[in-house]
């Protein structure tokens, strides 16, 4: 009797163990089984912003989002989160990806993996339209104040100008809405944006872009390191999406023109 | 290079960051002294009408965010009111944050002035002092000793408080050791920035400890 309940017993712990490893294998390419969570800085029109209700995230990566979720028959959810720290949520498993017009840099993928470029994008000079300023390169900026978003590649882009000679006031502000109130207001000379971020503010007479630089950035998918399951099966998505015209579709709803050339 | 060498060579920025917080915090707090003192003789007052404004003014101050008010004072208001529009930074900080401070001010000095036994008051009345003359020879300098452990938080809360002002792009400590933090990857930034506000704080607390006990001779 007590060999069988032995043998029943082991029966068991096999039953439950494989059973266990079976649900590690199910859901070992997300945080959650069955959900896709991305996480993302929502404030970057037109990358990723609210809706005018203030709780409806919408833009490019909401709608790229949407789409490779589908692609891999996973429930999205969007995790809110700030851009200080944004990659650290990634490592601690807060959300699977960072879909958050995360530029693919060699220092990041040290730390992390990248999907395959799903847009490319330069950096962009915006005026004033009534101002009378209208700088044809980044050296017109000499003497001016020059508002931007801290951490990003606009910092990027001024701290490389300013090593190569350029005197400039910097306004570095945490959201990149507050740079273009700063121009709007009239308490700056120019505001330095991705071109991509500019497209939102393009449609308002008040704002000039007077230079546009190289697409020399490329965005894409931060995914854990060590996660390659995942890794391919975005990258897959991303390509069928190439391939059946569902980016072309994105880029036009959300741009106003088709980037696939960006990207290629 | 070694983190202590690091840690070096980022400290004159940091420096320099501290110069706007300590220059913030004194101007803010000086200020909201002025403020909170009307303030609080206002919400004594027997007029029903000061009274009233002067308590709506602390309920709102103290009822909302004070980084909603900056954001407010800096990005809001000059869209409604285009003459509105600060443009130095500093100074829109230093409003915002001298408008938040005299709200609390004026409950810590309403506290002192109050914790002045009212015979002093009576006394002063019958030798024919009238209202001016009571408050300030008589009730204000007595209620001074009273009210420096006050300020002296008032002024600690505005020190950490001033952080917020990277948000209006100002560089004081906290918006320079975060720049510093992500431009360079390295979160060794922290412990000098911390250490930098434990002085301001430590030193500021040696001053306002020895006050207090300059005054304490007239208790």
């Amino acid at each position: 009797m007590k060999k069988i309940i032995f043998a029943f017993a082991v029966l068991a712990c096999a039953l439950s163990f494989s059973a266990c490893n079976k649900k590690v294998e199910a859901g070992e390419f997300t945080v959650e089984k069955g959900k896709f969570k991305v996480g993302m800085e929502i404030g970057y029109p037109p990358m990723e912003y609210y809706d005018a209700d203030g709780k409806t995230p919408v833009g490019f990566d909401i709608e790229l989002g949407k789409a490779v979720s589908a692609k891999l028959g996973l429930e999205v959810e969007f995790v809110d989160t700030a851009w200080d720290g944004i990659f650290a949520g990634l490592e601690t498993q807060k959300y699977d990806v960072v879909m958050s017009a995360a530029t693919i840099t060699p220092e990041r993928l040290q730390s992390m993996e990248f999907s395959k470029p799903y847009v490319g994008n330069g950096q962009t000079i915006v005026v004033k339209s009534d101002s009378g300023f209208k700088p044809a390169s980044p050296k017109d900026l000499e003497g001016k104040i020059v508002a931007y978003q801290a951490e990003t590649t606009s910092d990027i882009f001024m701290e490389k100008q300013a090593q190569a000679g350029l005197k400039f006031t910097p306004a570095e502000f945490d959201k990149v809405i507050n740079a273009y109130d700063e121009l709007k207001l009239g308490r700056c000379d120019a505001v330095v944006s991705d071109a991509l971020v500019y497209a939102n503010y393009a449609n308002d007479p008040a704002f000039t872009s007077t230079w546009v630089g190289e697409a020399d950035e490329f965005f894409g998918v931060a995914i854990r390191k060590g996660n390659s399951v995942l890794l391919e099966k975005v990258n897959a998505a991303l390509d069928e999406m190439i391939a059946d015209g569902t980016m072309k579709a994105l880029y036009l709803k959300v741009f106003g023109s088709d980037l696939s050339d960006t990207i290629k | 290079m070694t983190s202590l060498q690091k840690i070096i060579g980022w400290i004159p920025a940091l420096l320099e960051g501290a110069k706007i917080t300590i220059l913030l915090t004194l101007t803010s707090v000086a200020a909201g002294i002025v403020i909170g003192l009307f303030l609080s003789l206002g919400k004594m007052s027997k007029k029903q009408i000061l009274k009233k404004l002067c308590g709506a003014y602390i309920f709102f101050f103290r009822g909302t965010p004070l980084l909603m008010q900056l954001y407010f004072l800096y990005f809001g208001l000059p869209k409604i009111f285009p003459m509105l529009t600060l443009r130095s930074k500093f100074l829109a900080a230093f409003i915002a944050f001298s408008l938040n401070s005299g709200a609390y001010m004026a409950e810590y000095i309403r506290a002192a002035i109050q914790s002045i036994d009212k015979g002093q008051k009576e006394a002063s009345h019958a030798l024919g002092f009238n209202y001016w003359q009571t408050m300030g020879l008589i009730i204000v300098p007595q209620s001074i000793r009273r009210l420096i452990p006050s300020i002296g938080n008032e002024f600690i809360m505005i020190l950490k408080d001033a952080s917020l002002v990277s948000l209006i792009a100002l560089e004081d400590i906290t918006k320079v050791t975060r720049s510093i933090a992500s431009s360079s990857g390295n979160e060794l930034v922290y412990i000098p920035a911390m250490i930098l506000y434990l002085i301001i704080t430590a030193v500021f607390s040696v001053v306002f400890n020895r006050t207090e006990k300059k005054f304490s001779v007239y208790e």
